[in-house]
């Protein structure tokens, strides 16, 4: 009777063990797993921003060509020319929908030359440098290349372009 | 003598097994799982990179020139449209033409490609033409697999001029079949797909005056798109996806005549009237009710006299 209590407590003392040993395994591999999972999670996170950034790129190189704001108002072939009349009627209320086409967090049009200041309105344009189009906080790099910008010179009859830049940069991840 | 003992198989050896089991099945579980979802990842990045490429297409000075877009391994590109929402989006995603991992689909409201839902080949080709509506809408894309031959029959003059300018071997211009009674492959049009134009019933794409029947289905291009851009799309692209498509290029298109029915307003108060802003809203309105490409003659015939009337101004519109 002695000889079974000794033996049944060696196995209870021996299940406990192995239980033990089971729980670390288990907690060891819940641990491992969740280092593999953040470091693939922000590795991944990496790599979609940075194709976001050179969708951005892309985008800031070929948006002239873009119906929205390309110049289209004179029989004058005008590759790279974007119409500044249709950029500050984008920037109305109605007309945010455009906002949808580009997967951007920022998107704005500046006037270099010749030299002006401030936002433009519909009371104040053409008499300003800059129409923005899309204006998210963002952390991220700002890409931009130069463009014409043109739109119609009443007083001239003639189109009139100034030198701009295209301001653009891509939709950062946003956690949930 | 035989032992009556035998092997004692004790607790700790049976706890041992067992969870021994479990792990290793776990382990490698978990593998197989991490080794998908690595292939799944690569595979999203493959299809966002891809459409990321073509946008270096969608610029006027790469127009008219079909180029190739190609990946490391044979694979399957998947692409997918949806008509909700504003401009609706272009889904696209691919896979290993072996393991079939599909990645995540990556959409895009710009873009419109016209192919085939399923495309299978190492190396894409992809030709951009521009969509007029009579403005420029977009661009509009078609692309198919280098492994796939068309085979084009009694094709008109001017589409054949403009097909052999592409200079494409999978684009064959066969001019010597006759459809008389009965229809025998050619030899040169063998291992592809046959684009009849003229009538007849027993080619795999049927080219008829307003529409091409491919599938079983009839998809309506119009007569007035000169450029011939939607009867290549037709072609190209799988019907239920032309249908989709075109659906997303007339929401754009509605959209766009508003914005221009509001540069009409704004340049006719600067002292530079067009009168065109109630024929571009009612163009806009027909576009924004516009269901299937059945409703495309008279879009058609509104974005021909929208045309004429844009032209006629001293300040045009677009």
């Amino acid at each position: 009777m002695k000889r079974f209590h000794a033996l049944s407590s060696r196995g209870q003392i021996k299940i406990q063990e192995m239980a033990f040993v089971l729980i670390a395994f288990v907690i060891f591999f819940a641990l491992a797993g969740l280092f593999y999972l953040s470091f693939k999670l922000s590795d991944t996170k990496g790599e979609v921003q940075a194709q976001r950034e050179s969708e951005a790129q892309e985008l800031v190189r070929s948006i002239s060509e873009t119906p929205e704001l390309r110049w289209s108002s004179s029989n004058r072939q005008c590759k790279g020319c974007i119409d500044l009349d249709k950029a500050i009627l984008l920037k109305d209320e109605e007309r945010r929908i455009f906002s949808d086409l580009w997967s951007m967090d920022k998107l704005y049009i500046e006037i270099i030359y010749p030299k002006k200041s401030g936002e433009c309105n519909r009371i104040i344009y053409p008499e300003c440098s800059t129409i923005t189009l899309i204006n998210k906080n963002t952390n991220f790099k700002l890409y931009s290349s130069f463009v014409s910008l043109c739109r119609w010179d009443f007083n001239l009859g003639n189109e009139v372009c100034y030198l701009g830049k295209m301001y653009a940069s891509a939709k950062e991840i946003k956690e949930k | 003598m035989k032992s009556k003992r035998g092997f004692e198989f004790s607790f700790g050896w049976l706890f041992a097994v067992i969870v021994g089991a479990v792990i290793i099945f776990l382990g490698i579980y978990a593998a197989t799982r991490i080794a998908n979802t690595e292939e799944a990842k690569s595979q999203s990045f493959a299809a966002k990179e891809f459409s990321i490429l073509t946008s270096s297409f969608e610029t006027s000075l790469e127009e008219d020139r079909p180029d190739t877009i190609s990946f490391p391994e044979k694979s399957i590109l998947y692409s997918d449209c949806l008509a909700t929402g504003n401009f609706g989006l272009q889904k696209l995603s691919s896979s290993n033409a072996k393991e079939k991992t599909k990645g995540i689909y990556s959409s895009f409201a710009n873009k419109y490609f016209f192919s085939d839902k399923e495309i299978t080949g190492k190396s894409f080709l992809v030709w951009s033409k521009p969509f007029r509506m009579p403005f420029k809408v977009a661009d509009i894309m078609y692309i198919w697999s280098e492994d796939d031959k068309y085979c084009f029959i009694d094709t008109p003059q001017s589409i054949e001029e403009h097909l052999s300018a592409l200079r494409k071997n999978n684009l064959i211009l066969n001019k010597t079949i006759s459809f008389a009674s009965s229809y025998d492959k050619n030899e040169k049009c063998r291992g592809s797909l046959e684009v009849c134009f003229g009538g007849s019933i027993n080619c795999d794409i049927n080219v008829m005056e307003n529409k091409v029947r491919k599938d079983g289905k009839q998809a309506y291009y119009g007569v007035n798109n000169e450029d011939y851009s939607l009867l290549y799309a037709a072609i190209f692209s799988d019907p239920d996806i032309y249908e989709c498509q075109l659906k997303r290029l007339m929401m754009r298109s509605s959209n766009l005549a508003l914005l221009y029915s509001a540069k009409s307003e704004m340049v006719g108060s600067k002292g530079c009237g067009s009168g065109l802003s109630s024929g571009l809203s009612l163009f806009a309105q027909s576009a924004a009710s516009y269901k299937n490409s059945e409703d495309l003659g008279q879009i058609l015939t509104l974005a021909g006299n929208l045309e004429v009337e844009n032209e006629a101004l001293s300040c045009p519109l677009f």
